[in-house]
């Protein structure tokens, strides 16, 4: 009786006309550990779905990794900065250093010094050359010249 | 919401999820994935939950957007996904052993099925839903659900059939 009830069920169930408290009744019958040979295969497929929905997610849910992101992208953002930092602050730039400008400019001011010095003695020779011109209109003077 | 409180929204079905994202993606590290992506996704609207009247639904229809999201970059990179989780969780009682097999088996059968077909058997024979509502999660006809279905059990009966007779190969 119990086993044609069950039979008939089986005939439903493949052709998806069973009611979900039908299919269940297949799915407590087929729980227990012998059942007749010829049903063998369709305990093997309600074994598998009973069997499947044990199955459980082991990771528990995580709803905080949104603020963890955020705080990520913070730490990225400063070591990006401390980088940048670190190497200005460690390679040598190309530019010359405050030192070698500071000697630049002393060079740049004794130099100065010096072609003023040269200049002031230019100056004396330009004196001599006045006289020059006072021996020039004396020596009109005497020799009178063609144009006179 | 707080989160305990949507903790005790979600909880009820998050091993559905799992269990849909598994028999999409077979591998239980992509499932793990995605269960955690979508109760990411479902928090960050945590306030527009309360609008809706059947949560798990449409949680479910998430999922499975998602995952077939999944399978289409992963057909696009032309990627396999590698699964290696076979596990039994039988006593060894003597009498179980070959029916153990058997039910491996079956695994094997389901996952061979056309994609809509496998999700069809998860969603009514494991998870027990209603024709309503699977059509409702995969946002297809009702009607089209119990042909699929029929077809679906009846071709893992087949299979089952025909490697009890020939042996497993």
């Amino acid at each position: 009786m119990e086993l044609t009830k069950i039979e008939n069920l089986i005939e439903k169930y493949f052709e998806g006309n069973t009611s979900i408290e039908e299919e269940k009744i297949l799915h407590v019958y087929f729980a227990q550990i012998y059942v007749p040979a010829h049903l063998q295969e369709y305990q093997a497929m309600f074994r598998y779905f009973s069997e499947n929905k044990r199955e459980i997610s082991s990771q528990p849910i995580q709803v905080k990794t949104k603020k963890k992101a955020w705080e990520m992208s913070w730490l990225s953002i400063a070591a990006a900065i401390i980088l940048l930092f670190t190497i200005y602050k460690v390679i040598p730039n190309d530019t010359i250093s405050l030192k070698e400008r500071v000697e630049a400019e002393q060079a740049f001011v004794e130099t100065q010094k010096a072609f003023q010095l040269i200049s002031q003695n230019l100056n004396k020779g330009n004196k001599a050359i006045a006289y020059l011109k006072d021996y020039e209109v004396v020596k009109n003077k005497i020799f009178k010249t063609n144009n006179n | 919401m707080n989160q305990s409180q949507f903790t005790s929204l979600v909880m009820p079905f998050k091993d559905k999820i799992y269990r849909l994202a598994k028999r999409y993606l077979i591998s239980s590290d992509s499932a793990e994935d995605t269960t955690q992506d979508i109760f990411l996704k479902l928090w960050r609207n945590k306030e527009k939950l309360k609008t809706y009247n059947n949560v798990e639904a449409f949680a479910m229809t998430m999922t499975k957007n998602y995952c077939l999201d999944v399978l289409k970059a992963k057909s696009a990179s032309n990627l396999k996904i590698i699964h290696n989780n076979y596990k039994d969780t039988n006593s060894n009682l003597d009498a179980e052993v070959e029916l153990k097999d058997t039910v491996s088996i079956v695994h094997q059968l389901i996952n061979d099925l056309p994609k809509k077909q496998r999700i069809i058997i998860q969603l009514r024979d494991v998870e027990q839903y209603s024709f309503e509502e699977i059509g409702k999660i995969l946002e297809i006809q009702p009607t089209a659900i119990r042909v699929s279905l029929s077809r679906a059990r009846k071709t893992i009966r087949e299979r089952l059939i025909k490697k009890h007779r020939y042996g497993i190969n």
